[in-house]
């Protein structure tokens, strides 16, 4: 199982979209979302994301697989909000002094708090998660993010898939001789064990990626110049983004 | 570790926002370039090994480990784990971009007290201190996140959350457990295989 290939990587409208316009947007829509206390714009915008999605051909299994997650934590806020939240009583379960009470006040913060989480999630993975990772670190270079951690970035997304075939590797070695992961201390210290094994090849790792980059003249920043040049249909895109969530807080 | 997006008040996200921002710059600042490719190779390690899974009887808890990030790295594990968060984001749809600040907060602040912790009074020389000040690190790592993530929801939304507050305490408490029991382990078998990185000037 490699990591990487949760990434959608299926060729879509919005590849001919600045990566760095991309992200922005993103990060408009998360504050709108965050900033918006009503919750039939967000339930319209959940409608919309969901329909880029489909545009950017977002497989199914991917979206389900991070929906179905948070919408197990949303059922307990859906179920426990209502009741916790003190204002007018919009239904009682039991009567008397025990008796539970929904509040309007509090169904309506539970469904903005699942519509808003779904929305984000949503659009995080139509606008983001279909760019692969190193045009996502280069286009965080172009929005001004340190250098430094973009890198950090950079190396995490390359050897993730590296270290986890290790770790796989290892487990598989593990199995192979009679280990059965149980709740017990023999478990408890292979694990342990496993960590620090992956540890070890990390800082091996690392001291070789050392080596060769400053073998090969490595001088600490990245070649100058933008690999990115916003054209018309970059700012086509801002706007409409941005008039949709203009029309969505106006309208509803 | 984390909240979910959409949760969270716009003041409790920008107060996130901002103080894992100062957090990260002061990590980076003490991050030499020479220890980038490290740290890069060592946030995927960590982000690999969250993906390890212990039974804990009919269910099963996964690895944190932001103690022992903190023990080994120092003030490098502020951008590590803001780069962890920000991949589990892009990968699995856990967490995003609202609620990254918060969350970086959550688990980097106790990385930070883990460390300061395991190296109070130099640095252990027995298996046995090893043991003890890594499951105390590892403890400390979860709990003082949960106390944050408990602050940050009771923040938003004040007793209406209390029955979140509560579901949220009660499963982290075996995750407290097993991060406690693995990372004194880790601990102590880093002592014998590898002393010099648990030092300060080892890793970070």
């Amino acid at each position: 199982m490699t990591i990487l290939r949760a990434i959608v990587d299926t060729p879509s409208i919005l590849d001919r979209i600045d990566p760095r316009v991309r992200v922005l947007c993103l990060a408009v829509g998360s504050l709108w979302a965050a900033a918006m206390t009503r919750p039939l714009p967000l339930l319209v915008a959940v409608g919309l994301a969901l329909l880029l999605a489909v545009l950017v051909r977002v497989p199914w299994s991917v979206l389900l697989g991070r929906l179905v997650p948070l919408n197990g934590f949303m059922v307990i806020v859906l179920a426990t909000l209502p009741f916790s939240t003190p204002g007018d009583p919009w239904i009682s379960i039991g009567a008397g002094p025990g008796a539970w009470i929904a509040t309007t006040q509090g169904i309506e913060h539970a469904v903005r708090i699942a519509l808003s989480g779904n929305l984000l999630v949503i659009l995080m993975t139509a606008l983001i998660a279909s760019l692969e990772p190193a045009v996502l670190a280069q286009a965080l270079v172009g929005l001004r993010l340190p250098e430094k951690l973009v890198r950090i970035l950079m190396f995490a997304i390359r050897y993730v898939d590296v270290l986890q075939a290790t770790r796989v590797r290892i487990g598989r070695a593990m199995r192979a001789r009679g280990h059965v992961r149980g709740f017990d201390a023999h478990t408890w210290r292979s694990t342990a064990h496993v960590v620090v094994a992956l540890l070890g090849h990390s800082v091996e790792r690392a001291q070789r990626i050392e080596q060769a980059m400053r073998c090969r003249g490595w001088r600490g920043r990245f070649p100058p110049g933008s690999r990115f040049r916003p054209t018309a249909r970059d700012g086509l895109f801002v706007s409409l983004f941005v008039v949709v969530l203009g029309c969505l807080t106006i309208l509803f | 570790m984390h909240i979910s997006e959409g949760v969270l008040s716009l003041p409790v996200l920008v107060g996130g926002g901002g103080l894992a921002t100062a957090a990260v710059a002061v990590g980076l600042r003490r991050t030499p370039d020479s220890r980038i490719a490290l740290a890069g190779v060592l946030c995927a390690m960590f982000f690999v090994a969250s993906l390890i899974h212990i039974p804990v009887g009919v269910t099963s808890v996964h690895l944190v480990l932001n103690g022992l990030c903190g023990i080994l790295l120092g003030w490098t594990a502020v951008p590590v784990i803001v780069v962890a968060l920000l991949l589990q984001a892009l990968l699995f749809g856990f967490g995003g971009l609202t609620v990254l600040g918060v969350n970086t907060v959550v688990m980097a602040l106790p990385a930070l007290l883990c460390c300061a912790i395991y190296r109070a009074g130099g640095g252990p020389v027995t298996s046995r201190a090893a043991l003890w000040r890594g499951g105390i690190a590892g403890a400390g790592g979860i709990a003082v996140g949960i106390a944050l993530m408990v602050s940050a929801l009771w923040l938003t939304g004040g007793r209406s959350f209390l029955p979140l507050i509560g579901t949220v305490m009660l499963v982290h408490l075996p995750v407290m457990a097993i991060e406690a029991v693995i990372t004194a382990m880790i601990a102590a078998a880093l002592l014998r295989a590898q002393p010099a990185w648990l030092n300060r000037g080892g890793l970070a």
